[in-house]
């Protein structure tokens, strides 16, 4: 059995709520989410988010715009959407429920 | 020495070594390739391009222009291998993001997680995607509106508990809301209308392209459309029949509430509200004990029939799991143990009333007239019963309660004097107790002047003791030769006296009646007696007479039926009927 694996499947389960909570605090560039995200340990590769970001754009939970940046080409400036905002807090109520049942099973007796 | 490459990514331009090169193509077509089925393949891989520019630029600068074999390689590694992109969601297929979000169907539970009782509030909370502070504050309000505390029960009993994560799952789903109550009728019925378009096209297709189709499969697929339609229609119907139940259940709780409240019921021939209800039943009953037996008791007997009545209607309208046997045979059990107590509390009720027996006191009443006045004491007691028309038995009253159950009788007097006297009757568990609570009723003679009797049209039960169907009888014993002159309110009291004329209790009112040997005359009614036959000796009345059932059917089978009947109907034991 593949252990880390497994973590990065755990990982990979919350990526998007975080995706979302970090947008909801500002809007952000790719490279930004990035950094929050290595800083936390949510991501070991970077390659994960883009598919990732593409997708919760296409499900209109983001949306983004071009911005110029000082050096080289614009960037997209990542924000979260109406919608988004409702599915961060979905998911944070499924979050909240998870942790409770995760340590209710966990839990030494 | 490498030959170096010029490459545009992400809009910017970079030197690049061959074999360096050579790698970060193979990475990119590998990852089109992964990409070019998904959903913005193009995007994302542009995206990547983007951020590994961004990545080459942090390593060139100044100093270093070229982009090498290790630098492609340790950009690689930060942004990882292409099986890393893969997304666990795309490999499913056509699912898109929405369904993953949205598909759980929604369904009804209590919440316990978050639970300050039951977790109803919670659940409703999740159900309607609402702050559970929001729902609480509803049932809050309800219990101080009186309907919350049923409401609240009815929905723990109903409600299944979350207990899988599936179903805390199930427990926030779509929201549910009129309009989609409403798209949910809308898409069964558009699913009819496909059906209907479906089958038409077949029909055609198989009536005109294929002709040599057998008919066998034609007919199933009829009986295939005929059976799904149907079963279109069955939803429909049982969702009809779901909001049926849930409102009949509740109607029917609403009216106990309301009827709790400011409704009435029939008792004694009056009307009484709720309140007066419990009130009565605490006369009943034996002690509090007693009295929440027999409330418990009908509240269960009530109430568990009625919540499976609407759980059964919630079940059809949210789809709820079939009623766990535990909680269905609760409820049976319930209704059992209700009716069980109300049975007991019955009987006991039943052995109170068991017994009888009577005390009497008479009372020697000077008069030196050959005339006594009877009337009644016209107090605010007398007023209220009044306004009830005197049918009603009943009445509470300050220090107690007030029957209006007091009968009156004249009868010779074997002596010169006059005599009145009371007969106090009652029930109990045992003949000590009958004539223990006979005892403890109040009953009061007045006697203002010599010549005049004051009847109270009531007793009075005090508090705290019980009614075991107390009665006051009294006879008047008049000597030979005495009158008397009944008032005209003595018509509530009166109760069947003999007299020669053999008239009714209701014409004897308002005339003066005077004792002879053959029993009381009336002495200025003639107008009304001329036209009547004479008196019948033999209805000369008994000195011992009482009045009771034998004797009255004894005068049934003698001279005036007409009578006796009116006079069982009116002042007769009516409260039996009841008990």
């Amino acid at each position: 059995m593949n252990i880390e694996n497994t973590k990065a499947q755990m990982r990979k389960g919350v990526l998007e709520l975080c995706i979302l909570a970090l947008l909801e605090r500002e809007d952000a560039y790719a490279s930004d989410i990035i950094e929050h995200l290595k800083q936390a340990k949510m991501i070991v590769v970077e390659g994960t988010l883009y598919p990732l970001l593409t997708r919760l754009k296409n499900a209109d939970l983001l949306s983004y715009r071009w911005e110029e940046s000082k050096s080289g080409p614009p960037r997209k400036y990542y924000s979260l959407t109406d919608k988004g905002g409702s599915v961060l807090n979905e998911l944070h109520t499924t979050w909240n429920d998870l942790v409770q049942a995760v340590e209710k099973t966990t839990k030494t007796k | 020495m490498n030959k170096t490459l010029n490459i545009n990514l992400g809009g910017l331009i970079f030197h690049i070594d061959e074999d360096a090169y050579h790698t970060l193509e193979r990475y990119l077509t590998t990852l089109k390739r992964q990409f070019s089925k998904a959903e913005g393949g193009e995007e994302i891989i542009r995206d990547i391009e983007v951020r590994i520019a961004e990545l080459f630029r942090e390593r060139t600068g100044k100093v270093k222009e070229v982009i090498s074999s290790a630098d492609v390689e340790e950009v690689i590694a930060i942004m990882g291998k292409p099986e890393d992109y893969l997304d666990p969601e795309e490999d499913t297929g056509s699912k898109s993001y929405e369904d993953t979000f949205y598909t759980p169907k929604k369904r009804i539970f209590r919440d316990p997680d978050d639970r300050i009782l039951g977790g109803v509030a919670s659940g409703l909370a999740a159900y309607f995607n609402i702050d559970p502070l929001w729902m609480r504050l509803l049932i809050i309000v309800l219990v101080f509106s009186g309907f919350g505390v049923l409401f609240y029960l009815v929905l723990w009993l109903v409600v299944p508990k979350a207990n899988t994560t599936a179903e805390k799952l199930q427990m926030r789903g779509e929201t549910v809301n009129i309009s989609n109550i409403e798209k949910s009728i809308r898409d069964e019925m558009s699913g009819l209308g496909k059906n209907v378009k479906d089958f038409t096209r077949r029909a055609s297709e198989y009536d005109y392209k294929r002709p040599t189709r057998q008919a066998g499969d034609f007919l199933r697929e009829v009986a295939d459309f005929v059976i799904r339609a149907l079963k279109l229609i069955l939803r429909f119907i049982l969702k009809l029949i779901g909001f049926f139940f849930i409102f009949i259940g509740f109607i029917v709780l609403f009216a106990l509430v309301a009827a709790l409240f400011t409704g009435s019921f029939h008792l004694m021939g009056s009307n009484y509200g709720f309140s007066d209800l419990f009130e009565f039943i605490s006369l009943v009953t034996v002690s509090s004990a007693h009295f929440n037996l027999v409330l418990i008791g009908t509240a269960l007997l009530i109430l568990a029939p009625l919540t499976l009545i609407i759980y059964l209607g919630v079940r059809i309208i949210f789809k709820l799991d079939r009623l766990g046997s535990p909680v269905r045979n609760g409820l049976i059990l319930a209704a059992i143990v209700g009716f069980i107590m109300v049975l007991i509390a019955g009987i006991r009720i039943g052995v109170e009333f068991d017994d009888r027996s009577f005390y009497t006191t008479e009372k020697i009443i000077e008069n030196p007239d050959d005339l006594m006045n009877l009337h009644i004491q016209k107090d605010q007691v007398y007023h209220l019963f009044e306004e009830d028309g005197f049918a009603a038995g009943w009445m509470q009253v300050e220090n107690g309660n007030a029957f209006s159950k007091v009968y009156f009788d004249i009868e010779p007097s074997s002596d010169s004097i006059m005599r009145l006297k009371t007969k106090v009757m009652a029930r109990g568990g045992n003949r000590r107790i009958a004539r223990n609570n006979a005892e403890s009723i109040v009953y009061e003679v007045e006697q203002p002047q010599s010549n005049e009797l004051r009847f109270s049209s009531y007793y009075l039960l005090p508090d705290e003791v019980p009614f075991r169907d107390q009665e006051v009888f009294m006879v008047l014993y008049l000597p030979v030769g005495k009158s008397v002159y009944l008032g005209q309110d003595m018509v509530d009291i009166i109760y069947d006296i003999q007299n020669v004329g053999n008239m009714w209790d209701f014409d004897m009112i308002d005339h003066t009646w005077k004792m002879t040997d053959e029993g009381l005359e009336c002495m200025d009614c003639r107008k009304t007696l001329e036209p009547e036959e004479p008196a019948n000796p033999t209805q000369a009345p008994d000195p011992s007479h009482e009045p009771d059932t034998t004797e009255i059917e004894q005068m049934q089978a003698l001279a005036a039926p007409t009578k006796t009947m009116y006079q069982s109907t009116l002042t007769g034991h009516r409260f039996y009927s009841i008990l």
